[in-house]
């Protein structure tokens, strides 16, 4: 009898430890820092689910190298499966340990490593440095990089093993997406999507170093340089060393001249594709999203030249009609759909608009236009250029537009209210017996409906989970 | 080590362990090698001062034990006293008392002495000293033999789980348990439980309510120039509630600990802010140091068994006496001293308050007047509070000023409260917390047990959910890490 009191005993003590367990997992897996790039997409996520043994190149590095090279594009043109390890202001042990951590399920051929942050031993942005430093999971290279970081000095460790004084205090911003996965975790490649551009001034070049000075590497430097090359060696991947196009100034340079001469006398292969810009045709604003990034335009160019003049020599193979690779296909899809996203936002004309929209898959288009402008404009007239033409007939004002049918809101939906659910999130309302047009529509809590003076259109992207135009015309 | 620090969380699970696995007659050795590694985490020199504090009332207790008369016991005692309130003196109001020399002597125009020393407070001084000299006079009233084994008596002394902060414990309490540490069972299932819950809610009292309210009275008090009437009342109320659960806080993990260790530690608090007058107020607030004060000066002084007057003698300067003990400032002096005064007129005024409610027919059995009580107990002890808090007698009187003079009643609805270092979110996550407290607090006046033991009791799903939101709470909500001053216990400077 005594005997089971105190097995009863156990066994609730290992329930209660194993709960507390789950719930604190819980608590750490919605707290955790998740967006390696401030947009909720999180770099190692989506190499966890990247198949083992697929990736064939990968590039490591800042935030120039998830704007600047689009795996998407190397995919789409050449079939080659690569891979962003890129985190935004990533330090030079944050690269060589997540790239230890890439290596455990992945055997890429060639890796090639930007430099911009060869030297970044100021971590001045604080988020920056949690990003880097919480990137990893709990594993060796993880104990590893906060006991080699060298980005500050004097990092206080504890909090950074245990995690949970820093990242509790998140409590604070919490958002959809730490209780819900980033769909695009699943598959992207670490890329950044945007297509914004910069004012470029005339003389904006001049800004950029063009110093010949070497600075002396120094013990840590070289046995990173060398760390890196032993790596190679051991994995039997071709390293590269290479500088993307950057406003870089001279106190950066420097050391990367200094490193490209010791890349020349130890068989390491080095490009500065900052000093070729001319020849990617890169020198225009168009081509940049800030002095210091590249945008989608850029990134295309600068992915195609690296396949032409780097990687088609490496015998990589083409692995577009291999099923393991579907995830890739996803990431070209997620690229195509932000691009549409973007020129969305830009369009200024309601041709332009539908022009737009015409290319979209998987979007749920809601076009508002009140009785009178129906009588007294063309608008039907324009919408039916599109294939938009009313499936039934209605005296009311709203139609939904779904895989390009129209469909009106009778009088018996609109008395009830439509609803439609557009993810597992987001659901679009109408009722268009609202007094005020704008809450005729909405979106959740958000009322999108138009001013009632013309043609509204709100368009709901299915696969990237999302609003992507709000217009009026 | 704080007890809110991942030192400390990596430190006791390691003790309960090893002590539960080395054999009962180690035991003891291996808790007073815990409690001095927790000690030297602080300081390792100031470990020489409580091994002196210990030595010497060890010794005392000795010859206490041979002594033949009682002259030559009451000489034991002096020298136990002399020894160790010199000790605590030197270290803890050397500063205080040669700033106020200098005082005096720049009043005359003499040169200051200048102060050759410079030392940090030893934590936890004011309460191993107090604890230690409990003992020297238990031994002499005879009230419990003294003790032959310096490792156990030692133990008694550093016992970590109350050594910086309390309850100041009894040797017929602390030191008997210590004795019977081999007659205990192997391990006390609901003894550990209880304790991992009373740790639980001290945590919560301390890193959810205590720790975040700091932030609030923090910016009350250092800008008191723009604060009127609402925000010096509110900032006062906020003081009493938060250093009640730093305090509070700090006591239940102390007892939890112990109580997971299979020791029962006094209890420290009892739902202080439910008192309904200062006398019973000092009955449920900091209670082994209200005892102390009883049974070592109050009732040596004559206590009440005397006449008024020497009653309110007593009175005054036990409470003075408690209010230099807090610290070395005028501002505890005079807080003990309002304390004293309340009692004072309390008595004084009670054939007063028996005459009026006479005269108006109080019903003084119904929830209303039992309510008006314990909001007034609430005010007064809030009042006197500020001057705890308060830098110095200045910054407390001007404090008063700008509650008496700014009548503002307009910022509790123009939203200028959220700009006190907490914002809308903070506050709400505050509130209920706070009503969580009242509720714990009233459990604990009405059904008379701790939460530990009252959780306890309650089936299976009920303790699990209690101990989950605990933990899920404090991790989450708690102030601690890089982001927060993982702020010190109020009473460590004590």
């Amino acid at each position: 009898m005594e005997n089971m009191r105190i097995h009863s005993k156990c066994i609730r003590a290992v329930v209660l430890i194993v709960l507390v367990a789950m719930t604190v997992y819980g608590c750490y897996k919605t707290l955790m820092w998740k967006s390696t790039a401030d947009n909720h997409l999180q770099v190692y996520d989506q190499l966890d689910n990247t198949p083992t043994n697929t990736i064939d190149v990968v590039f490591v590095g800042s935030s120039h190298v998830y704007c600047g090279i689009y795996p998407s594009v190397l995919w789409r043109d050449y079939g080659i499966a690569s891979f962003d390890l890129a985190v935004s202001a990533q330090d030079r042990q944050s690269a060589y340990y997540g790239l230890k951590e890439l290596l455990k399920t992945q055997s890429p051929k060639v890796v090639m490593i930007d430099l911009y942050n060869f030297k970044y031993n100021v971590q001045e942005d604080r988020d920056n440095k949690y990003r880097n430093l919480f990137a990893l999971k709990y594993s060796k290279n993880m104990i590893d990089l906060v006991n080699h970081y060298d980005a500050e000095e004097n990092l206080d460790k504890k909090p950074f093993y245990t995690r949970f004084p820093i990242i509790h205090t998140r409590y604070k911003s919490i958002e959809k997406y730490d209780f819900k996965q980033n769909k695009a975790n699943l598959y992207c490649k670490g890329e950044y999507y945007t297509w914004n551009t910069v004012a470029w001034s005339e003389g904006a070049e001049d800004g950029y170093s063009k110093t010949e000075e070497r600075y002396d590497l120094d013990a840590a430097d070289l046995q990173w340089l060398q760390n890196m090359k032993e790596l190679s060696e051991e994995k039997g991947f071709e390293l590269i060393f290479m500088v993307l196009p950057a406003g870089l100034e001279d106190y950066i340079q420097r050391p990367v001249n200094s490193v490209s001469d010791w890349a020349e006398k130890n068989g390491v292969a080095f490009y500065d594709f900052n000093k070729r810009r001319s020849e990617i045709d890169l020198l225009t604003g168009d081509n940049y999203y800030d002095y210091n990034h590249l945008n989608g335009k850029g990134a295309e160019k600068v992915s195609r030249y690296i396949y032409k003049n780097v990687l088609s020599q490496y015998g990589l193979k083409d692995n577009r009609s291999n099923s393991l690779y579907k995830t890739w296909d996803l990431d070209v899809k997620q690229m195509e759909h932000e691009q549409l996203a973007w020129e969305l936002e830009h369009v200024d004309n309601i041709k332009d608009c539908l022009d737009v929209l015409a290319k979209s898959e998987d979007m749920v288009i809601v076009y508002g236009l009140s009785c009178d402008m129906l009588e007294n404009s063309n608008y039907t007239e324009i919408l039916g250029k599109y294939g938009l033409t009313p499936v039934s007939e209605s005296e009311e004002e709203y139609w939904i537009c779904v895989e390009n049918k129209l469909y009106a809101i009778d009088k018996c939906q609109a008395t009830k209210g439509y609803n439609l659910d557009l993810s597992d999130t987001d659901t679009l309302h109408i009722d268009i017996t609202k007094a005020n047009p704008q809450e005729r529509v909405m979106l959740n809590s958000s009322a999108e409906g138009g001013s009632g003076t013309g043609l509204c259109i709100l368009a709901y992207d299915k696969f990237l989970e999302r609003k992507v135009a709000h217009l009026e015309f | 080590m704080l007890f809110n620090s991942i030192d400390f969380i990596i430190f006791f699970p390691i003790v309960v362990l090893m002590y539960y696995i080395i054999p009962k007659k180690m035991r003891y050795i291996w808790l007073l090698i815990a409690s001095y590694y927790f000690y030297m985490s602080w300081n390792a020199k100031y470990a020489v001062l409580i091994l002196f504090s210990t030595a010497v009332t060890y010794v005392s207790g000795i010859l206490l034990g041979k002594a033949k008369t009682t002259a030559s016991k009451k000489w034991i005692v002096a020298f136990s006293f002399v020894m160790n309130l010199g000790v605590l003196g030197f270290f803890k109001y050397f500063d205080f008392l040669l700033h106020n020399l200098n005082k005096v002597l720049q009043a005359v125009h003499i040169t200051a002495v200048d102060n050759p020393f410079s030392f940090l407070l030893p934590v936890g001084i004011s309460f191993y000293t107090f604890q230690a000299l409990s003992y020297t006079m238990d031994v002499y009233r005879g009230q419990i033999e003294p003790e032959k084994n310096f490792l156990k008596y030692a133990l008694f002394v550093s016992f970590f789980p109350q050594l910086v902060a309390g309850p100041i414990e009894r040797s017929g309490n602390l030191l008997k348990q210590i004795k019977d540490m081999e007659k205990k069972s192997m391990w006390n299932y609901e003894g550990a439980a209880s304790g991992l819950i009373m740790m639980l809610w001290g945590f919560f009292m301390k890193m959810v309510i205590a720790d975040r309210i700091a932030l609030f009275v923090k910016e009350v008090f250092e800008n008191v120039y723009r604060c009127g009437t609402v925000e010096t009342v509110l900032g006062a109320m906020a003081f009493a509630v938060q250093i009640y659960c730093d305090f509070g806080g700090y006591s239940a993990i102390a007892i939890g600990a112990a109580k997971i260790l299979g020791f029962d530690l006094m209890e420290n608090f009892n739902a202080p802010y439910f008192s309904e007058s200062i006398a019973e107020f000092w009955r449920r607030w900091h209670i082994s140091l209200s005892f102390w004060f009883r049974d070592y000066l109050y009732i040596p002084l004559g206590g009440s068994r005397c006449s008024r007057v020497k009653k309110y003698r007593n009175l005054a300067i036990t409470f003075l006496v408690s209010g230099l003990w807090h610290g070395a400032a005028w501002t505890f002096v005079i807080w003990g001293g309002i304390h004293a005064i309340y009692q004072i007129i309390g008595d004084l005024l009670k054939p007063v308050k028996a005459k009026c409610n006479e005269i108006l027919h109080t019903n003084t059995q119904v929830f209303s007047y039992h309510f008006g009580r314990v909001c007034i107990t609430f005010l007064l002890t809030c009042f006197a509070w500020i001057f705890f808090r308060a830098k110095s007698m200045s910054e407390a009187m001007y404090y008063l000023n700008r509650m008496f003079t700014r009548w503002n009643p307009w910022v509790v609805f123009d939203e200028s409260l959220f700009g006190f270092g907490l914002d809308r979110r903070e506050v709400g996550i505050l509130i209920f917390a706070i009503l969580l407290l009242i509720l714990v607090d009233l459990l604990r006046i009405t059904k008379k047990e701790s939460i530990g033991a009252f959780v306890l009791r309650q089936n299976l799903w009920f303790r699990y959910a209690v101990i989950v939101f605990l933990v899920v709470f404090i991790i989450v909500y708690g102030e601690y890490g890089v982001a927060f001053d993982s702020s010190k216990f109020i009473y460590f400077d004590f």
